[in-house]
Protein backbone atom coordinates (compact mmCIF):
# COMPACT_ATOMS: atom_id res chain seq x y z
CA UNK A 1 0.00 0.00 0.00
CA UNK A 2 2.34 2.37 1.11
CA UNK A 3 4.61 1.67 -2.06
CA UNK A 4 1.74 2.25 -4.24
CA UNK A 5 0.97 5.91 -2.69
CA UNK A 6 5.07 6.49 -3.29
CA UNK A 7 5.39 5.44 -6.88
CA UNK A 8 1.98 7.74 -7.43
CA UNK A 9 4.01 10.44 -5.49
CA UNK A 10 7.00 9.94 -7.88
CA UNK A 11 4.91 9.15 -11.39
CA UNK A 12 3.12 12.62 -10.37
CA UNK A 13 5.79 14.63 -10.26
CA UNK A 14 7.41 13.21 -13.11
CA UNK A 15 4.40 14.33 -15.10
CA UNK A 16 4.90 17.59 -13.56
CA UNK A 17 8.24 18.50 -14.71
CA UNK A 18 7.59 17.36 -18.04
CA UNK A 19 3.90 19.63 -17.96
CA UNK A 20 5.62 22.26 -17.19
CA UNK A 21 8.58 22.04 -19.58
CA UNK A 22 5.94 21.62 -22.32
CA UNK A 23 4.37 25.02 -20.74
CA UNK A 24 7.46 26.47 -20.80
CA UNK A 25 8.12 26.20 -24.61
CA UNK A 26 4.55 26.58 -25.49
CA UNK A 27 4.74 30.14 -24.10
CA UNK A 28 8.09 30.85 -25.98
CA UNK A 29 7.17 29.71 -29.05
CA UNK A 30 3.39 30.70 -29.23
CA UNK A 31 4.10 34.27 -30.54
CA UNK A 32 6.59 33.38 -33.29
CA UNK A 33 3.39 30.39 -33.69
CA UNK A 34 1.19 33.54 -34.41
CA UNK A 35 3.54 35.50 -36.33
CA UNK A 36 3.91 32.54 -38.81
CA UNK A 37 0.48 31.98 -39.31
CA UNK A 38 -0.13 34.92 -39.86
CA UNK A 39 2.45 35.86 -42.84
CA UNK A 40 0.85 32.28 -44.27
CA UNK A 41 -2.71 33.37 -44.16
CA UNK A 42 -1.45 36.69 -46.04
CA UNK A 43 0.55 34.75 -48.78
CA UNK A 44 -2.40 32.42 -49.33
CA UNK A 45 -5.20 35.15 -49.98
CA UNK A 46 -2.95 36.45 -52.15
CA UNK A 47 -2.53 33.22 -54.00
CA UNK A 48 -6.82 32.05 -54.05
CA UNK A 49 -7.97 36.00 -55.10
CA UNK A 50 -5.33 37.01 -57.56
CA UNK A 51 -6.74 39.67 -58.44
CA UNK A 52 -7.55 41.90 -55.20
CA UNK A 53 -4.95 43.80 -53.75
CA UNK A 54 -6.01 43.95 -50.21
CA UNK A 55 -8.28 42.14 -48.26
CA UNK A 56 -10.52 42.80 -45.27
CA UNK A 57 -9.88 41.80 -42.01
CA UNK A 58 -11.56 38.86 -40.80
CA UNK A 59 -15.81 38.45 -41.54
CA UNK A 60 -18.05 36.14 -40.27
CA UNK A 61 -21.69 34.90 -42.32
CA UNK A 62 -24.48 33.58 -40.67
CA UNK A 63 -25.33 30.62 -43.04
CA UNK A 64 -28.70 29.42 -43.49
CA UNK A 65 -27.74 25.56 -41.90
CA UNK A 66 -27.03 27.80 -38.61
CA UNK A 67 -23.31 27.50 -38.77
CA UNK A 68 -21.45 30.57 -39.43
CA UNK A 69 -18.39 30.71 -42.11
CA UNK A 70 -14.94 33.10 -41.45
CA UNK A 71 -14.28 34.72 -44.72
CA UNK A 72 -12.12 37.65 -46.52
CA UNK A 73 -13.43 40.52 -48.63
CA UNK A 74 -10.74 41.14 -51.27
CA UNK A 75 -10.96 44.35 -52.78
CA UNK A 76 -9.47 45.50 -56.81
CA UNK A 77 -7.84 48.80 -57.86
CA UNK A 78 -10.73 50.72 -57.60
CA UNK A 79 -11.73 49.23 -54.59
CA UNK A 80 -14.47 47.44 -55.55
CA UNK A 81 -14.75 43.92 -54.27
CA UNK A 82 -12.70 41.78 -56.70
CA UNK A 83 -13.92 38.20 -54.92
CA UNK A 84 -14.05 36.37 -51.09
CA UNK A 85 -11.82 34.17 -49.43
CA UNK A 86 -13.97 31.31 -47.63
CA UNK A 87 -12.04 29.83 -44.87
CA UNK A 88 -13.91 25.98 -44.89
CA UNK A 89 -13.10 23.07 -42.98
CA UNK A 90 -14.46 19.54 -42.61
CA UNK A 91 -13.14 16.08 -41.06
CA UNK A 92 -11.11 14.30 -43.73
CA UNK A 93 -9.93 11.04 -43.47
CA UNK A 94 -7.76 11.37 -40.05
CA UNK A 95 -7.93 15.07 -39.33
CA UNK A 96 -9.89 18.47 -39.93
CA UNK A 97 -9.19 19.92 -43.64
CA UNK A 98 -8.91 23.42 -43.49
CA UNK A 99 -9.09 25.14 -46.92
CA UNK A 100 -9.51 28.80 -47.78
CA UNK A 101 -11.68 28.99 -51.40
CA UNK A 102 -11.29 32.16 -53.41
CA UNK A 103 -14.67 33.35 -55.61
CA UNK A 104 -14.97 35.87 -57.67
CA UNK A 105 -18.34 38.04 -57.02
CA UNK A 106 -20.29 34.79 -59.37
CA UNK A 107 -19.29 32.12 -57.02
CA UNK A 108 -16.25 30.94 -59.80
CA UNK A 109 -13.36 29.37 -58.16
CA UNK A 110 -10.41 31.15 -58.32
CA UNK A 111 -8.24 29.12 -56.85
CA UNK A 112 -7.84 27.06 -52.84
CA UNK A 113 -5.26 26.81 -50.99
CA UNK A 114 -5.34 23.68 -48.04
CA UNK A 115 -3.97 25.79 -44.85
CA UNK A 116 -4.23 23.07 -42.54
CA UNK A 117 -4.27 18.74 -42.63
CA UNK A 118 -2.63 16.08 -41.15
CA UNK A 119 -3.46 13.34 -43.93
CA UNK A 120 -1.73 10.09 -43.95
CA UNK A 121 1.59 10.86 -45.62
CA UNK A 122 1.60 9.30 -49.32
CA UNK A 123 -2.14 8.99 -49.48
CA UNK A 124 -4.60 11.88 -48.70
CA UNK A 125 -1.31 14.35 -47.88
CA UNK A 126 -0.75 14.75 -51.51
CA UNK A 127 -3.29 17.08 -51.50
CA UNK A 128 -0.61 19.27 -51.23
CA UNK A 129 1.94 17.10 -53.73
CA UNK A 130 3.75 19.42 -55.97
CA UNK A 131 4.12 17.70 -59.78
CA UNK A 132 7.64 17.74 -60.97
CA UNK A 133 8.60 19.53 -63.70
CA UNK A 134 10.83 17.15 -66.60
CA UNK A 135 11.68 13.37 -66.06
CA UNK A 136 14.53 12.10 -63.40
CA UNK A 137 17.33 11.95 -66.06
CA UNK A 138 16.64 15.74 -67.75
CA UNK A 139 17.12 16.69 -63.69
CA UNK A 140 20.67 15.30 -63.26
CA UNK A 141 21.63 16.35 -66.92
CA UNK A 142 20.34 19.90 -65.96
CA UNK A 143 22.30 19.28 -62.64
CA UNK A 144 25.99 18.80 -64.46
CA UNK A 145 25.13 21.93 -67.21
CA UNK A 146 24.82 23.83 -64.28
CA UNK A 147 21.13 24.77 -64.73
CA UNK A 148 19.51 26.76 -62.05
CA UNK A 149 16.75 24.89 -59.98
CA UNK A 150 13.11 26.12 -61.04
CA UNK A 151 12.47 29.28 -59.28
CA UNK A 152 8.96 29.83 -58.80
CA UNK A 153 7.40 27.36 -56.21
CA UNK A 154 4.28 24.91 -58.33
CA UNK A 155 1.25 25.14 -56.96
CA UNK A 156 -0.09 21.49 -56.11
CA UNK A 157 -1.52 19.70 -59.12
CA UNK A 158 -4.95 18.33 -56.83
CA UNK A 159 -5.42 22.14 -55.72
CA UNK A 160 -5.41 23.22 -59.18
CA UNK A 161 -8.14 21.38 -60.40
CA UNK A 162 -10.39 23.39 -58.83
CA UNK A 163 -9.65 26.21 -60.65
CA UNK A 164 -12.36 27.96 -63.12
CA UNK A 165 -14.80 25.40 -61.53
CA UNK A 166 -18.48 26.54 -60.92
CA UNK A 167 -19.75 25.20 -56.94
CA UNK A 168 -22.22 22.22 -59.46
CA UNK A 169 -19.26 21.29 -60.90
CA UNK A 170 -17.64 20.43 -58.41
CA UNK A 171 -17.97 16.49 -57.77
CA UNK A 172 -15.07 13.33 -58.29
CA UNK A 173 -15.22 11.85 -61.67
CA UNK A 174 -15.39 8.38 -62.12
CA UNK A 175 -12.13 6.79 -62.52
CA UNK A 176 -10.51 6.70 -66.37
CA UNK A 177 -13.31 9.55 -66.99
CA UNK A 178 -12.51 13.36 -68.12
CA UNK A 179 -14.37 16.01 -68.05
CA UNK A 180 -14.77 19.11 -66.04
CA UNK A 181 -14.56 17.80 -61.89
CA UNK A 182 -12.11 16.93 -59.73
CA UNK A 183 -10.03 13.57 -60.01
CA UNK A 184 -9.33 11.87 -56.80
CA UNK A 185 -6.17 11.00 -55.14
CA UNK A 186 -5.14 7.39 -55.77
CA UNK A 187 -5.72 5.54 -52.31
CA UNK A 188 -7.40 8.72 -50.73
CA UNK A 189 -11.18 8.86 -52.05
CA UNK A 190 -11.92 10.29 -48.27
CA UNK A 191 -9.47 12.79 -48.36
CA UNK A 192 -10.82 13.88 -51.55
CA UNK A 193 -14.22 13.73 -51.52
CA UNK A 194 -14.09 15.62 -47.95
CA UNK A 195 -12.29 18.68 -49.58
CA UNK A 196 -14.28 18.76 -52.50
CA UNK A 197 -17.52 18.86 -50.31
CA UNK A 198 -16.05 21.13 -48.11
CA UNK A 199 -15.60 23.60 -50.88
CA UNK A 200 -19.16 23.19 -52.73
CA UNK A 201 -20.84 23.55 -49.46
CA UNK A 202 -19.05 26.40 -48.41
CA UNK A 203 -19.33 28.48 -51.53
CA UNK A 204 -23.19 27.81 -51.97
CA UNK A 205 -24.27 28.30 -48.58
CA UNK A 206 -22.06 31.58 -48.44
CA UNK A 207 -23.64 32.61 -51.64
CA UNK A 208 -26.97 31.77 -50.73
CA UNK A 209 -26.52 34.23 -47.40
CA UNK A 210 -24.94 36.60 -49.63
CA UNK A 211 -28.02 36.77 -52.14
CA UNK A 212 -30.33 36.19 -49.00
CA UNK A 213 -28.87 39.68 -47.72
CA UNK A 214 -29.22 41.27 -51.12
CA UNK B 1 31.04 -1.57 -21.28
CA UNK B 2 33.96 -3.40 -21.99
CA UNK B 3 33.81 -6.75 -24.05
CA UNK B 4 35.17 -10.55 -23.32
CA UNK B 5 38.76 -9.03 -23.00
CA UNK B 6 37.90 -6.11 -20.92
CA UNK B 7 38.88 -3.57 -23.51
CA UNK B 8 36.46 -0.83 -23.90
CA UNK B 9 33.81 -1.54 -26.26
CA UNK B 10 34.39 0.14 -29.63
CA UNK B 11 32.38 3.50 -29.80
CA UNK B 12 31.85 2.09 -33.62
CA UNK B 13 30.27 -0.91 -32.99
CA UNK B 14 27.62 1.30 -31.00
CA UNK B 15 27.01 3.15 -33.55
CA UNK B 16 26.99 0.47 -36.54
CA UNK B 17 25.23 -1.95 -35.06
CA UNK B 18 21.91 0.35 -35.88
CA UNK B 19 22.70 -0.05 -39.43
CA UNK B 20 22.68 -3.55 -40.07
CA UNK B 21 23.46 -6.37 -37.49
CA UNK B 22 20.98 -4.94 -35.08
CA UNK B 23 18.48 -3.25 -37.72
CA UNK B 24 15.74 -1.48 -36.10
CA UNK B 25 13.21 -2.58 -39.41
CA UNK B 26 14.43 -5.68 -40.55
CA UNK B 27 16.25 -7.02 -38.03
CA UNK B 28 14.43 -6.22 -34.69
CA UNK B 29 11.43 -5.24 -36.51
CA UNK B 30 10.08 -2.56 -34.37
CA UNK B 31 8.43 0.78 -35.28
CA UNK B 32 6.60 -1.08 -38.16
CA UNK B 33 3.33 1.68 -38.09
CA UNK B 34 5.04 4.37 -39.37
CA UNK B 35 7.24 2.40 -41.88
CA UNK B 36 4.67 0.77 -43.94
CA UNK B 37 2.60 3.89 -43.79
CA UNK B 38 5.60 6.63 -44.69
CA UNK B 39 7.35 4.73 -46.81
CA UNK B 40 5.42 5.59 -49.92
CA UNK B 41 7.83 8.33 -51.11
CA UNK B 42 11.57 8.82 -50.77
CA UNK B 43 11.03 12.30 -50.00
CA UNK B 44 8.35 11.47 -47.31
CA UNK B 45 11.35 8.69 -46.07
CA UNK B 46 13.74 11.30 -45.15
CA UNK B 47 11.43 13.68 -43.21
CA UNK B 48 10.31 10.35 -41.03
CA UNK B 49 13.75 9.28 -41.26
CA UNK B 50 15.59 12.75 -39.73
CA UNK B 51 12.21 13.55 -37.29
CA UNK B 52 12.58 10.11 -35.59
CA UNK B 53 16.22 10.10 -35.75
CA UNK B 54 16.10 13.43 -33.71
CA UNK B 55 13.58 12.18 -31.33
CA UNK B 56 15.24 9.37 -30.79
CA UNK B 57 18.65 10.81 -30.36
CA UNK B 58 17.10 13.59 -27.60
CA UNK B 59 15.23 10.72 -25.37
CA UNK B 60 18.32 8.66 -25.10
CA UNK B 61 20.25 11.00 -23.97
CA UNK B 62 17.46 12.27 -21.20
CA UNK B 63 16.71 8.73 -20.37
CA UNK B 64 20.43 7.57 -20.14
CA UNK B 65 21.17 11.39 -17.90
CA UNK B 66 18.22 10.48 -16.06
CA UNK B 67 18.58 6.95 -14.90
CA UNK B 68 22.54 7.97 -13.94
CA UNK B 69 21.44 10.69 -11.85
CA UNK B 70 18.88 8.48 -10.39
CA UNK B 71 21.34 5.48 -9.60
CA UNK B 72 23.74 8.51 -8.17
CA UNK B 73 21.20 9.96 -5.76
CA UNK B 74 18.66 7.44 -4.47
CA UNK B 75 19.45 4.30 -1.92
CA UNK B 76 19.13 0.77 -4.35
CA UNK B 77 15.74 -0.22 -2.31
CA UNK B 78 14.39 3.05 -3.59
CA UNK B 79 15.77 3.02 -6.94
CA UNK B 80 14.17 -0.56 -7.52
CA UNK B 81 11.10 0.81 -6.32
CA UNK B 82 11.56 3.94 -9.60
CA UNK B 83 12.44 1.01 -11.90
CA UNK B 84 9.13 -0.31 -11.51
CA UNK B 85 6.92 2.07 -13.06
CA UNK B 86 10.12 2.78 -15.58
CA UNK B 87 8.03 2.52 -18.65
CA UNK B 88 5.43 5.12 -17.94
CA UNK B 89 8.34 7.50 -17.05
CA UNK B 90 9.89 6.70 -20.30
CA UNK B 91 6.69 7.26 -22.46
CA UNK B 92 5.85 10.64 -20.42
CA UNK B 93 9.29 11.73 -21.69
CA UNK B 94 8.66 10.95 -25.03
CA UNK B 95 5.90 11.63 -25.65
CA UNK B 96 6.62 15.75 -24.14
CA UNK B 97 9.78 15.58 -26.54
CA UNK B 98 8.24 14.79 -28.87
CA UNK B 99 5.32 17.59 -28.45
CA UNK B 100 8.15 20.09 -27.51
CA UNK B 101 10.17 19.13 -30.71
CA UNK B 102 7.20 19.89 -32.85
CA UNK B 103 6.12 23.34 -30.98
CA UNK B 104 10.07 24.72 -31.23
CA UNK B 105 10.11 23.80 -35.52
CA UNK B 106 6.53 25.09 -35.70
CA UNK B 107 7.78 28.61 -34.01
CA UNK B 108 11.68 29.04 -34.93
CA UNK B 109 11.76 26.65 -38.09
CA UNK B 110 8.38 27.09 -40.12
CA UNK B 111 10.32 26.03 -43.79
CA UNK B 112 11.68 22.72 -41.94
CA UNK B 113 8.18 22.20 -39.84
CA UNK B 114 6.23 22.59 -43.64
CA UNK B 115 8.25 19.66 -44.75
CA UNK B 116 8.54 17.38 -41.11
CA UNK B 117 6.08 18.92 -39.11
CA UNK B 118 3.38 15.83 -40.40
CA UNK B 119 5.63 13.43 -39.18
CA UNK B 120 6.72 14.95 -35.67
CA UNK B 121 3.16 13.38 -34.13
CA UNK B 122 3.62 9.76 -35.73
CA UNK B 123 7.18 9.37 -33.99
CA UNK B 124 4.88 9.15 -30.85
CA UNK B 125 3.83 5.97 -31.97
CA UNK B 126 7.32 4.35 -32.92
CA UNK B 127 8.09 1.98 -30.38
CA UNK B 128 12.02 2.21 -31.76
CA UNK B 129 12.32 5.34 -29.38
CA UNK B 130 10.50 3.03 -26.71
CA UNK B 131 12.37 0.60 -27.17
CA UNK B 132 15.88 2.04 -27.46
CA UNK B 133 15.06 3.49 -24.08
CA UNK B 134 14.15 0.11 -21.87
CA UNK B 135 16.87 -1.91 -23.90
CA UNK B 136 19.71 0.56 -24.24
CA UNK B 137 19.63 4.01 -22.46
CA UNK B 138 18.52 2.89 -19.63
CA UNK B 139 21.27 0.82 -18.74
CA UNK B 140 24.12 2.48 -20.63
CA UNK B 141 25.94 6.09 -19.90
CA UNK B 142 24.94 8.99 -21.87
CA UNK B 143 27.78 8.73 -24.93
CA UNK B 144 27.11 5.41 -25.57
CA UNK B 145 23.34 5.92 -25.70
CA UNK B 146 23.94 8.78 -28.48
CA UNK B 147 26.13 6.74 -30.11
CA UNK B 148 23.18 4.17 -30.20
CA UNK B 149 20.53 6.48 -30.96
CA UNK B 150 22.67 7.87 -33.88
CA UNK B 151 23.11 4.32 -35.34
CA UNK B 152 19.94 3.24 -34.95
CA UNK B 153 18.26 6.35 -36.25
CA UNK B 154 21.03 5.97 -39.36
CA UNK B 155 19.65 2.48 -39.63
CA UNK B 156 15.84 3.42 -39.59
CA UNK B 157 16.29 6.09 -42.20
CA UNK B 158 18.49 3.89 -44.54
CA UNK B 159 15.54 0.59 -44.03
CA UNK B 160 12.93 3.35 -44.94
CA UNK B 161 15.04 4.96 -48.35
CA UNK B 162 15.07 1.16 -49.20
CA UNK B 163 11.69 0.46 -48.87
CA UNK B 164 10.29 3.66 -50.63
CA UNK B 165 12.92 3.61 -53.35
CA UNK B 166 11.52 0.11 -54.46
CA UNK B 167 8.19 1.25 -53.05
CA UNK B 168 8.33 4.71 -55.29
CA UNK B 169 10.65 3.68 -58.66
CA UNK B 170 7.84 0.99 -59.58
CA UNK B 171 4.33 1.61 -57.88
CA UNK B 172 4.89 5.41 -58.89
CA UNK B 173 7.72 5.70 -61.92
CA UNK B 174 9.13 8.47 -59.83
CA UNK B 175 12.81 8.68 -58.32
CA UNK B 176 12.09 11.66 -55.30
CA UNK B 177 9.02 13.04 -57.01
CA UNK B 178 10.76 12.92 -60.60
CA UNK B 179 9.57 10.50 -63.27
CA UNK B 180 12.26 7.61 -64.37
CA UNK B 181 10.56 6.60 -66.85
CA UNK B 182 8.93 8.14 -70.04
CA UNK B 183 5.41 8.22 -70.55
CA UNK B 184 4.43 5.17 -71.40
CA UNK B 185 5.21 3.75 -68.03
CA UNK B 186 1.98 2.40 -66.05
CA UNK B 187 2.83 2.46 -62.67
CA UNK B 188 2.31 -0.90 -60.26
CA UNK B 189 0.26 0.96 -58.65
CA UNK B 190 -0.71 -1.74 -55.82
CA UNK B 191 3.23 -1.23 -54.16
CA UNK B 192 1.87 2.37 -53.23
CA UNK B 193 -0.85 0.58 -51.60
CA UNK B 194 -0.84 -0.45 -48.03
CA UNK B 195 -0.39 -4.31 -49.33
CA UNK B 196 2.38 -3.15 -51.59
CA UNK B 197 3.98 -1.53 -48.24
CA UNK B 198 3.69 -5.68 -46.74
CA UNK B 199 5.12 -7.24 -50.03
CA UNK B 200 8.23 -4.90 -50.10
CA UNK B 201 8.96 -5.40 -46.18
CA UNK B 202 8.70 -8.75 -46.32
CA UNK B 203 11.26 -9.43 -49.04
CA UNK B 204 13.36 -6.73 -47.46
CA UNK B 205 13.29 -8.94 -44.03
CA UNK B 206 14.02 -12.13 -46.04
CA UNK B 207 17.25 -10.49 -47.55
CA UNK B 208 18.39 -9.62 -44.55
CA UNK B 209 17.57 -12.69 -42.54
CA UNK B 210 19.74 -14.54 -45.81
CA UNK B 211 22.49 -11.79 -45.21
CA UNK B 212 22.93 -12.59 -41.87
CA UNK B 213 22.41 -16.29 -42.30
CA UNK B 214 25.56 -16.62 -44.51
CA UNK B 215 27.85 -13.82 -42.65
CA UNK B 216 27.91 -17.28 -40.60
CA UNK B 217 25.19 -15.99 -37.83
CA UNK B 218 27.17 -13.01 -36.05
CA UNK B 219 25.85 -10.18 -39.02
CA UNK B 220 28.80 -7.86 -38.18
CA UNK B 221 29.67 -5.78 -41.29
Amino acid sequence: MGDIVKLCAILTVVCMLNGLAIGYVYDASRVAIEKTAAATLAGSLKLVVPRAEKFSEKKQAALADGRSLDYYEGYGPGGAVAGYALAAERQGYQSLLKVLVGIDPAGTIEGIKVIEQAETPGLGARVDEVEARGTLWGRIAGMFRGAAAEKEPAQPWFQSQYKGLAPAELKLLRPGRDGRGIHALTGATITSRALTDAVRDSIELFLATKKERG
Amino acid sequence: MSDANGRPAGCWKEFAKGIFSQNPIFVIVLGLCPTLAVSVSIENALGMGAAATFVLLGSNIVIAALMALLGKMLSPEMLAQVKKIRIPIYIVIIASFVTIVDLLMNGFAPALYARLGLYVPLIVVNCIVLGRAEAFAASNGVIASTLDALGMGLGFTLAMLLLSTVREVIGAGKFYGYPVFGPGYSPMLILTLAPGALLTFGLFMGLFRHLKNTRGGNGSL
